[in-house]
């Protein structure tokens, strides 16, 4: 069956990478996929700020768009359990509740899709860096997944990642980034501090708009950061080429 | 004003002040860490905290009828059982008791609905002399703070600063060694237990079904003001009532652990109705000659039938605020509240405003007058991080509930801001209109002036760099290279 891939706006129009390289993942594993086109945002913006109703088109959207057969994978874990959580929408009919919640069990953060549902751990990837995991609060705690990413990273050969597990949320948050900015950057700040007291410039993660929001810190402070999708380390530039067995 | 501002301007101010970020980043992780330690090493932790959760919803969903049978049980044991639907009403309460007993000396044990109700400035202006028997108590009120945190009052503090306030305030020799400042407090205070006419305390738990009332403390002082005095007087919200006995072991195993990573509480006192009175067969009994519970709503009820009413399960355990990033930054007195964090953010609106002039400390709903106002929450004040809903030993769905709080908001929101929400909703199913939003942004943030660009975007590019922008979009780029797995 055809594995969909779910492209957060976010990642289509700030950070494309993380995107193309889960294409190159999917491809490296063999894997039959497409992307649907015409797809826009999940709505969680909205949903977040309280204006649950506004979130209601663009659910209604994705099941468009995502109806059918067959996993749907996305680089972000926040986007995700958005996805996962359509069906609690108001004014949504008895059928489109059920194909939502259809549509979520069926909708998957990369690390969950590898390791849970493919049982792959081990992609093959080569990415020489020392570097932190940032668990993205809605990849940690709203799906679950604290071994995957790490079980995945683990396994990159020359790759050092240095332990840093009881960090808390960056402070990005989405609307709260920009209605709270000070203790928004003051979060990023504490994050920002840990990585330099460690010396570690590589900073990898399950969302990409947490690593935005600490980049776009760093880059303020010329604290020297290189923030990588988790696609970005498994499936690096001129590694996709060979098929695994 | 507009609490939102209001909290950030406060807020501002804590962020500038290092030893207070340092002091109580310290403290709620050190707090942290023996709690971690101790959930970590009972296998049975997670049951524990199920059955916990189960009771304390029981609690809620039984509320009116465990009320009438904790009054009926306390009344029988010689309690003087009062109800007080407002604030007001138990300042009242608690004012006539004292003018009844004409009593001068008042010692408090650590109680926030005390705070709530902001009992110890009005006893004061009756000319009573109030004194705080909790060490952390002690030194916020010799500071004239508020407590910081729910159940660590002078986490905000660390011991050089205590030993300056003992210093300045009660002219003790400056020290920084804790024993010491604890020595220097329990000589004080000692003396003021045995003058004391009436002793007042909170209650953790209450016990229907016997009318018991629980108290935990590490300090022993509670125990002292409870007994001492002639006359104690408990001030509880009515949420706080359990059904059994029973229901007590794993109330107070869970709430050392998760109030201060301990295994157990120092002390726990079952307190079950007044001394009784003198006889000739028996010997002399100790405890206060009277002995008095008031239930406080103020707001509660109406709460309970809200979308938040799961807070009422809460049993200020305080956890919430030792794993807030937030909290962690500023501490309590930012929140504007006596309860800050998550806990505080869901309970604070509901409180109903204390009318008269100069309250110590800003409430939620002072602005809109008696009943709630969901404009007044400060549920945007979180990063939906969901570390709390993590460690609530009441299981308590945090996260949900505050957003919950944000759509009672949104629904009174500005138009304008619920029209721009509309307006975003409606482009999500407009994929070449959003398609074409994209583009536009994208272009501007890569073509427009560094400078512009900040201009429009003051609240993220204060202190935040734009990111570097993409000249093609994801799927753009992916249409490119893979032309047939696009459809």
């Amino acid at each position: 069956m055809q594995v969909r891939l779910f492209i957060p706006c976010y990642v289509e129009h700030l950070r494309p990478e993380a995107g193309l390289a889960t294409a190159r993942l999917l491809d490296k594993l063999g894997l039959d996929w497409c992307c649907p086109e015409r797809q826009t945002c999940c709505g969680q913006p909205a949903f977040n700020a309280g204006h649950r109703q506004a979130g209601l088109p663009a659910a209604r959207h994705f099941l468009d768009r995502f109806r059918g057969e067959g996993d749907i994978v996305s680089p972000s874990g926040s986007c995700t359990a958005m996805v996962r959580r359509y069906h609690e929408l108001p004014e949504l009919s008895d059928g489109e509740r059920d194909d939502l919640r259809e549509l979520g069990a069926h909708c998957f953060e990369l690390s969950d899709f590898l390791v849970n549902r493919l049982g792959v751990t081990d992609p093959g990837a080569r990415f020489p860096a020392r570097a932190a995991f940032q668990d993205c609060c809605h990849t940690l705690r709203a799906l679950g997944l604290r071994d995957e990413p790490r079980r995945l990273l683990a396994a990159v050969k020359d790759l050092e990642l240095v332990d840093q597990t009881d960090t808390e949320c960056c402070g990005f948050g989405g609307v709260y980034s920009i209605k709270v900015p000070e203790l928004s950057i003051a979060q990023a700040n504490v994050r920002l501090a840990r990585l330099k007291e460690d010396g570690i410039d590589t900073l990898i993660a399950t969302d990409v708009s947490c690593l935005l929001h600490i980049q776009a810190r760093a880059d303020a402070t010329r604290q020297t950061l290189r923030t990588m999708h988790l696609s970005e380390v498994l499936a690096p530039i001129g590694q996709a080429a060979e098929v695994m067995p | 004003m507009n609490v939102l501002r209001a909290f950030r301007r406060r807020a501002a101010i804590a962020l500038e002040d290092r030893e207070l970020n340092d002091n109580i980043r310290r403290s709620t992780g050190m707090t942290l860490a023996k709690r971690r330690r101790l959930a970590a090493a009972d296998p049975d932790y997670d049951e524990l905290r199920e059955k916990v959760a189960a009771i304390r919803r029981e609690s809620l969903e039984r509320r009116t009828e465990l009320l009438a049978e904790a009054t009926r049980q306390l009344t029988a044991a010689g309690v003087q059982v009062h109800t007080a639907a407002t604030a007001e009403e138990a300042r009242r309460l608690v004012a006539e008791i004292a003018t009844r007993h004409e009593a001068r000396l008042v010692v408090k044990g650590k109680s926030m609905i005390s705070e709530e109700i902001e009992l110890t400035p009005l006893l004061q202006q009756r000319g009573l002399e109030v004194l705080e028997t909790d060490l952390g108590e002690f030194i916020v009120q010799l500071l004239g703070q508020p407590p910081s945190h729910i159940t660590a009052p002078a986490l905000h503090l660390n011991r050089r600063q205590v030993g300056r306030v003992f210093s300045d305030k009660l002219g003790a020799d400056y020290t920084e060694i804790p024993e010491e400042l604890t020595e220097i407090a329990r000589r004080y205070l000692r003396a003021k237990f045995l003058e004391a006419d009436i002793g007042i305390s909170g209650g953790n738990f209450i016990v229907a079904e016997t009318g018991t009332l629980a108290l935990v403390e590490n300090e022993g002082n509670i125990g002292l003001g409870t007994t001492l005095p002639r006359v104690h007087i408990a001030i509880t919200g009515i949420e706080k009532i359990v059904p059994r006995l029973d229901d007590l072991a794993p109330l107070l195993r869970i709430l050392p652990l998760n109030a201060t990573g301990q295994r157990a509480a120092g002390y726990a006192s079952l307190l079950n109705g007044p001394a009784p009175p003198p006889s000739a067969d028996d010997p002399p009994t100790h405890g206060p000659q009277e002995m008095h519970v008031i239930f406080l709503d103020n707001g509660r009820t109406h709460l309970a039938r809200s979308r938040q009413a799961d807070i009422l399960r809460c049993l200020r355990c305080g956890s919430c605020l030792n794993i807030c990033p937030i909290f962690r930054h500023l501490g309590g007195h930012a929140y504007g509240s006596v309860y800050p964090a998550a806990m505080g953010v869901l309970l604070s609106p509901w409180l109903l405003p204390i009318p008269h002039k100069g309250a110590r400390v800003w409430r939620g709903a002072a602005v809109s007058g008696p009943g709630h106002h969901p404009g007044n929450s400060l549920a945007d004040v979180c990063a939906l991080c969901a570390a709390c809903d993590e460690i609530c030993p009441a299981m308590i769905p945090l996260s949900d509930l505050i957003l919950s709080a944000r759509e009672d908001k949104g629904r009174t929101a500005p138009l304008m801001q619920r029209a721009a929400f509309r307006l975003f909703g409606g482009f999500t199913k407009h994929p070449r209109l959003f398609a074409f939003a994209g583009r536009c942004l994208r272009g501007g943030l890569r073509h427009l002036p560094a400078r512009l660009l900040a201009a429009l975007s003051p609240a993220w590019s204060r202190g935040r760099a734009l990111p570097p922008i993409p000249d093609k979009s994801c799927s753009e780029t992916l249409k490119r290279e893979h032309p047939t797995r696009l459809r």
